[in-house]
């Protein structure tokens, strides 16, 4: 009697679970297109231009009133699903979920971690199959979550053609209207105050909170991609922290990883053009190398990376230059895109940087390139003329080879008026050391100034003086003449917040006071600090004087 | 006990990676804007507006747009500025103006290469008499939509197209 009882019960309770719908209801097929509304962008912000585009590779589910998924496809490339099933009442969701063609999924989801979707009810009044378009337009509240996994489809797409390695999934979390504000990337897993989801590209704020959240935002998606694709090879080893487009003393790994995020939009943008232009959110008539960053109706930042404007700088000079501005980096890596394909600074990247676990610096990507791709005479003076444009000089100075005592010049001690300098590069192929000596005729008596300016692209000089033996030579009171940074030296400057080094003409820069007790020939030897700044490089350039005081 | 302190040894470890986890954020446009009331308002009294402009580069010509809305009486202060500004250096607009109930003030600082369009804009907004509506928490849009759990777990918020 128990037993009957119980299988009596089991039996109701498998009947509930399976529920009434298919029971009841014939099958029936819903197919339909899924297209969503994208806004045209140009140099000066949204045109007020829309288009719908077909929502690719989507996740679309069909789904009973009961919440069960009666079937589960993927939309196409042109957004078309076909689903079928049956039950009392249906509805087709599409989530905001795609796999990519690099093999990971792509996903877009709230400051809480919850998957957009968008649903619309089945009307089956009309017969089987029903036809059911959704066309999510621009002025609904979530149509932003469609463009962001447009956007990295794109990108997915364009990396796809480079690699058959597998990425991770890249998750994007975009909030608008909420208390928190930024656009970032975080790349720990771990959970934390500003990355409550671990990692992914953050998208947060907007409308009457403030800010933009960045949802139409192609360039700066793709620049977030940068930093993914950073992360997904091992190579994302910037500090990170705020940082201005025009700055050009940024921390060099800072300078990297923004620039290669600065250069993803181009380069996404550009094969898209040849490739599938429709995909595009910009004009014919635009260069794919601008970046733009909307805020409203206006571009907060408008910058031609391939023809950076120097109005943005001091006294119109060119100041989007050296191996410690993103901008530089990004048009240096545009143009070798351009000039040498894609897979030239993939390959270099891939197999140089990420694998031999390089921290990731201009410096580091142009040693992988002479390593990896051994350019001949040819493609060696394009390389450099594309590095020297942006004044970053890989390359022996017109006074090498300087390393040994017989072999350095002999330099001319300028007096206290002004007296001019040239400029010397830090470089050794392959990384290694240079050392750079110079030779100067000393008086017994005399007081010496020797000192390194005008540093640029990371360089962190460290200045020694030498005998005619080799031996370093000590001051009256015994001490080393030998000096790494100007004494005072804070790296950190009075408006900075927080502090940081500044890669610019003075922070990381070297002088001595030097008051030979013999008459003589004392030789000054500069090379790349030892101990230097994370932030500094191995390399770059200096002018040196020696001024009798 | 160890096993305790070695708890509270690894929660202290990961809470201070998850501390110092650096973020990769979007490029700042080095152009910095903000205005603000001088004094406390008061009802039907004309105010004193401050529009301040701040560069993070030198730019060699920067414009300043100060937009009212209809019906606003201005008494005194320029609407409009044109100039360089070195990096750091602060430019500020005085205005006095008597504003309609729950006005706008529009302010645009822009640098514009007029030859390439490229440019680097920052706006601000004052609200005459209500101030603009600061959301209380995360969830006024996740609110909007349907929240449901898929049977693998995933929460999806789902938002209705019909």
């Amino acid at each position: 009697m128990t037993i009957m009882r119980l299988l009596f019960v089991f039996g109701f309770l498998l009947l509930s679970a399976c529920g009434e719908d298919e029971k009841t209801y014939t099958p029936l097929s819903v197919e339909g297109q899924v297209r969503y509304e994208d806004k045209e962008y140009s140099s000066n912000g949204f045109t007020g231009e829309r288009f719908l585009k077909p929502v690719r590779f989507a996740r679309v589910e069909l789904v009973s009133g009961n919440g069960r998924v009666l079937d589960r496809a993927v939309a196409d490339e042109n957004g078309f699903y076909s689903l079928r099933g049956g039950a009392e009442y249906m509805y087709v969701r599409v989530l905001a979920f795609a796999e990519a063609q690099t093999g990971s999924t792509i996903e877009v989801r709230n400051h809480s971690g919850e998957l957009y979707a968008m649903r619309q009810s089945v009307d089956s009044a009309g017969g089987d199959p029903v036809n059911l378009d959704m066309d999510i337009t621009s002025d609904h509240l979530i149509s932003g979550a469609f463009n962001i996994l447009d956007v990295y489809l794109n990108a997915t797409g364009y990396i796809s053609g480079l690699s058959t390695q597998p990425m991770p999934p890249l998750r994007a979390f975009w909030q608008p209207q909420s208390n928190r504000y930024g656009t970032y990337f975080c790349s720990s897993s771990v959970q934390s105050s500003n990355c409550p989801q671990g990692a992914g590209v953050y998208l947060l704020g907007g409308y009457q909170s403030g800010g933009d959240t960045d949802e139409y935002d192609d360039d700066v998606l793709y620049h977030e991609f940068g930093h993914y694709l950073e992360s997904a090879l091992g190579i994302l080893h910037s500090p990170g922290g705020r940082h201005y487009i025009s700055e050009n003393d940024s921390d060099i790994r800072l300078a990297w990883s923004e620039g290669f995020g600065g250069f993803m939009p181009g380069a996404v943008k550009s094969w898209l053009r040849q490739n599938d232009s429709d995909r595009l959110s910009i004009p014919p008539t635009l260069a794919t190398s601008y970046f733009i960053d909307t805020s409203g109706s206006y571009a907060a930042i408008s910058l031609d990376m391939a023809a950076p404007s120097t109005m943005f700088c001091s006294m119109g000079k060119d100041c989007f230059v050296y191996s410690t501005s993103e901008v530089s980096v990004a048009k240096i890596l545009n143009q070798l895109d351009a000039q040498f394909g894609s897979r030239s600074w993939w390959d270099t990247v891939v197999t140089y940087m990420a694998a031999n676990n390089r921290v990731a610096t201009l410096e580091t990507f142009w040693d992988g390139w002479m390593q990896h791709r051994f350019p001949g005479s040819d493609e060696m003076a394009l390389v450099q003329g594309i590095f020297q444009d942006r004044q970053v000089f890989y390359i022996d100075d017109s006074f090498e080879n300087d390393s040994t005592l017989p072999a350095a010049n002999t330099v001319v001690v300028c007096e206290p008026e002004p007296c001019t300098t040239a400029v010397r590069t830090l470089y050794g192929v392959n990384g290694e050391v240079d050392m750079d000596l110079f030779r100067f005729d000393a008086v017994a008596g005399s007081s010496y100034t020797v000192e390194t300016l005008g540093l640029s692209n990371g360089a962190d000089t460290f200045i020694r003086i030498l005998d005619a033996n080799g031996n370093l030579v000590l001051g009256a009171s015994g001490e080393p003449m030998q000096n790494n940074d100007r004494p005072g030296t804070v790296y950190c400057y009075p408006f900075d917040s927080p502090c940081r080094v500044h890669n610019d003409a003075t922070m990381l820069s070297s002088v001595l006071t030097f008051q030979p007790l013999l008459s003589a020939p004392y030789w000054v030897q500069i090379s790349t600090n030892p101990n230097r700044p994370a932030a500094a490089g191995r390399y770059g350039s200096y002018q040196f004087k020696i001024t009798r005081n | 006990m160890i096993k305790l302190n070695v708890f509270v040894g690894l929660f202290l470890v990961f809470g201070l990676i998850a501390q110092v986890a650096p973020l990769q954020a979007k490029p700042m446009s080095p152009v910095q804007v903000s205005i603000w009331a001088e004094q406390p308002v008061t009802p039907g009294e004309p105010i004193q507006l401050v529009v301040s402009a701040q560069m993070e580069v030198d730019a060699v010509s920067v414009n300043m747009d100060v937009q009212v809305p209809p019906g606003t009486v201005t008494h005194s202060g320029p609407l409009t500025w044109q100039g360089g500004l070195s990096k750091g250096q602060e430019k500020q607009l005085r205005l006095s103006m008597a504003l309609p109930v729950n006005g706008q003030v529009f302010v645009r600082v822009s640098a514009v290469d007029s030859v390439t369009l490229q440019q680097m804009t920052a706006v601000a907004v004052y609200q005459a008499s209500t101030p603009i509506r600061k959301l209380a928490d995360d969830n006024s849009l996740m609110q909007r939509g349907h929240r449901v759990t898929a049977a693998d777990g995933d929460v999806i918020r789902e938002f209705f197209l019909d």
